[in-house]
């Protein structure tokens, strides 16, 4: 059990990278955090400050208080999980766990009580004494899990425990490792780069793009209120459209027009940032379910309806996903209902957006507008 | 020393009394029950000075430990019977063998260093091998682990852990930055694939347990060679891979040997050929006019096969802002990356880029 603290956290590599810049970030105890964000963006080695695997250049880290830059990784009281977690190949299952704990001496008996706890929260006791070889993916995944439980620490850090997992064991892994943190009431730090991941697992995400962090939230907030385009394009799939259009102001109303549309924003959008903005360039963000082809919606909707050419129609069971074109030139991705939708390809569709769900971005910046 | 607490703590699960050890210094080395370790015995003055092998206090016995013609040791034990002098001869013999088996270990050790750097009579290994009680048949792969200087005894330790069975594994202190692994084989050799894997595998367990141990190491995998006579070639094989990794993949904890690729070949290209060739490829600095943002992309496009959807999904461009830097690229070098041909020669040349820098940096100019 224990806070995290990161304050003022750089850390520029031998030959001028600045992988991380600036990175503030307070954990709670028993806290799941998880960072996420693009290939390079600086997340393994946020976490390999963390455990003590990389010097930090500047600022400090703290883990319950006491400031660790010059704390030795082993007294860090840190277990971590890799993407490889490779399992040592000659030992059995109950020797790959027990080995942390044999090599601080630890009493037999001690050591006993955790392996077997472990593999009792795990479900592997059955397998304690095989060898790696004869394990499936998902069960060395757990023993590797069982390597760092066993330790008790303050902290569990992983970094893409996952990813050398087939798509169906990840999705149950996701599962298994929220449960397991409910169990052990620690702090976890996790790492991914898959934002579906980070969005079914975190209760708390840090996105982060080019060693800089960009947001802080809850799943939910980030998806409803991404702070800029990246944030907006990152988090959700298919990710949400960008277009390039004009604010315009006429009496209190506010529109935001592009291509041969023009669409009336809610009252809420009357407020001074907005207004003041008359004649602007902004970017519009609207996620593909907030474009609809639902006949009645549009017909109510006049005032954020306009027409498209469809091009691709993608049926997946409980959702489809429209490709159409405005005006012959912008493309746009709708997901629609296949219970009421219509649409085929070849057509010319009537779409509205539901203009509450909408969001504004400052053409330079890529700032949201209001959030 | 470690041997000598390692017997104090068996002694401890036999004899119910205290037992300790005590140097020639008068400190106690070890002790059963942890008590006084380190601290100077009060009595060993005394029992040195003493003429006779036994010395006994009001509630102790001691006893003087030879090894050859020198006293090494002082044993004592917290009783006074008569038994408590069996109890130390039988330690004392005990404690011997365990020393000696220790001598031998170093012997051993340098034994092996000198067959990994070449320094042994080839045809006299197998002979001393067996000496030592090392199967000489059996193929080998070796394992270079770097670390720093300040964490290398702690390395050396977790990683003689691991492998505590010498069928299985032999771990050898190189130097203070650099620990070996000399690996049993014979499990590669089934197929193709299970060298792959056999590599694969042990190399990054061995990563994996020094970084989860907090170590940072850079792990690098030789070949896998026929017998132990051969693990010289493997040793050396680890070190090109520890070095070409170094100049053209700084990032990377783990090189193999048989993974090096291009940037094995280039290794070995003497520095004016790189520089003709560069002028070839790049007249005119073209490399250098290409920006961050740019060579990001090409890096991308590369790892991703030249695949254009899949570059541009993991850079968050739209595949037309992809489409356009490319452009770019060709308007700069004259290169076109979608093509093979052209993405090849790119690649070679800013891996020969990387080389020319390495050597400039090292002053590294000699000619191969
Ligand atoms: N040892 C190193 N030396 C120099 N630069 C490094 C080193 N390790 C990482 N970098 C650079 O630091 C940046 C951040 O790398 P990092 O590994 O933290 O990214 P990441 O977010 O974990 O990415 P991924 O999703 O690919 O794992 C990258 O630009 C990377 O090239
Ligand atoms: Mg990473």
């Amino acid at each position: 059990m224990a806070s995290l603290s990161f304050q003022h956290v750089y850390k520029k590599y031998e030959g001028g990278v600045v992988a991380v810049s600036d990175f503030n970030l307070d954990v709670a105890d028993k806290e799941f955090v998880i960072l996420v964000g693009p290939s390079g963006c600086g997340k393994s080695t946020t976490l390999r400050m963390l455990a003590g695997l990389e010097d930090i250049s500047e600022g400090e880290i703290y883990i319950d208080d006491r400031c660790v830059n010059d704390v030795l990784p082993k007294d860090r009281d840190i277990a971590m999980v890799f993407q490889n977690y490779a399992l040592y190949p000659h030992m059995s299952v109950r020797d790959n766990m027990a080995f942390a704990l044999k090599l601080r001496k630890m009493p037999k008996d001690e050591i006993n009580r955790r392996v077997q706890e472990a593999a009792k929260i795990l479900e592997i006791e059955h397998l304690l004494d095989r060898k790696p070889k004869a394990l499936s993916g998902g069960q060395r995944q757990r023993v590797a899990l069982g390597r760092a439980i066993v330790r008790d620490p303050k902290v569990f850090l992983m970094d893409e425990p996952l990813s050398n997992l087939d798509a169906k064991l990840r999705v149950q892994m996701r599962v298994e490792i929220t449960k397991l943190h409910h169990r052990l009431k620690t702090t976890f730090v996790y790492v991914t780069h898959d934002q579906t991941e980070a969005m079914t697992m975190g209760t708390r995400i840090v996105v982060m793009k080019d060693g800089f962090i960009q947001q802080v939230d809850s799943p939910t907030e980030l998806y409803d209120n991404p702070v800029n385009t990246f944030v907006a394009g990152f988090i959700g799939m298919p990710p949400m459209n960008f277009i390039n259009a004009v604010l315009n102001v006429e009496g209190s109303d506010v529109f935001v027009s592009f291509e041969n549309v023009a669409i009336k924003l809610p009252e809420r959008y009357a407020v001074e940032e907005v207004m003041e903005r008359d004649g602007q360039e902004v970017i519009f963000g609207v996620r593909p379910e907030a474009i609809t082809d639902d006949i009645t919606y549009v017909t109510d909707h006049p005032e954020s309806a306009f027409t498209a050419d469809v091009d691709v129609v993608e049926m997946l069971g409980a959702e489809t996903y429209l490709y159409v074109t405005v005006n012959g030139s912008l493309p746009l991705t709708c997901r629609v209902d296949p219970t009421t939708s219509q649409s085929a390809v070849g057509q010319v569709v009537d779409l509205a957006v539901d203009s509450n769900r909408i969001h504004l971005f400052d053409k330079d910046t890529e700032q949201s507008i209001i959030s | 020393m470690e041997e000598i607490k390692k017997c104090m703590r068996q002694v401890k699960t036999i004899i119910s009394a205290n037992c300790g050890v005590i140097d020639t210094a008068g400190k106690i080395l070890a002790a059963t029950n942890e008590v006084g370790e380190d601290e100077i015995d009060p009595s060993f003055r005394a029992v040195v000075s003493s003429e006779n092998l036994f010395a006994s206090t009001a509630d102790r016995t001691y006893l003087k430990v030879f090894i050859g013609e020198q006293l090494k040791y002082i044993l004592y034990i917290e009783s006074t019977d008569p038994d408590a002098k069996i109890s130390l001869q039988l330690i004392a013999e005990w404690m011997k063998t365990l020393v000696k088996e220790k001598g031998t270990d170093a012997e051993k050790a340098i034994f092996i260093r000198n067959v990994l750097l070449d320094n042994e009579i080839r045809s006299e290994v197998p002979m001393i091998a067996r000496g030592y009680k090392i199967d000489c048949n059996d193929p080998r792969l070796v394992l270079v682990v770097r670390t720093a200087t300040e964490q290398s005894a702690e390395a050396f330790e977790i990683l003689q852990n691991l492998y505590t069975d010498s069928e299985v594994a032999t771990v050898i202190s190189m130097d203070d930055t650099t620990a070996i692994v000399i690996i049993d084989a014979l499990e590669s050799q089934v197929s193709e694939e299970s060298r792959d894997s056999f590599i694969e595998e042990t190399s990054q367990s061995v990563l994996a347990c020094l970084t989860s141990e907090g170590c940072k190491a850079k792990v690098a995998v030789g070949s896998v060679v026929g017998s132990f006579m051969d693990i010289s070639k493997s040793y050396s094989d680890a070190m090109t891979a520890l070095k070409v990794s170094k100049i053209f993949d700084g990032e990377s904890d783990l090189s193999r040997y048989d993974k090096l690729g291009l940037g094995r070949l280039i290794y070995q290209l003497p520095k004016p050929l790189c520089e003709m060739f560069i002028r070839e490829v790049f007249p005119n600095e073209a490399f250098k006019q290409l920006d961050e943002e740019t060579r990001t992309t090409i890096d991308t496009f590369f790892a991703n096969d030249l695949n254009g959807s899949e570059t541009s999904r993991e850079l968050f461009v739209h595949r037309n802002t992809l489409v356009y830097r490319l452009e770019k690229v060709k308007t700069k070098t004259g290169l076109d990356l979608r093509k093979f041909d052209d993405a090849v020669l790119f690649k070679m040349a800013t891996m020969v880029r990387t080389y020319i820098d390495y050597l400039n940096d090292t002053n590294d100019n000699k000619i191969r």
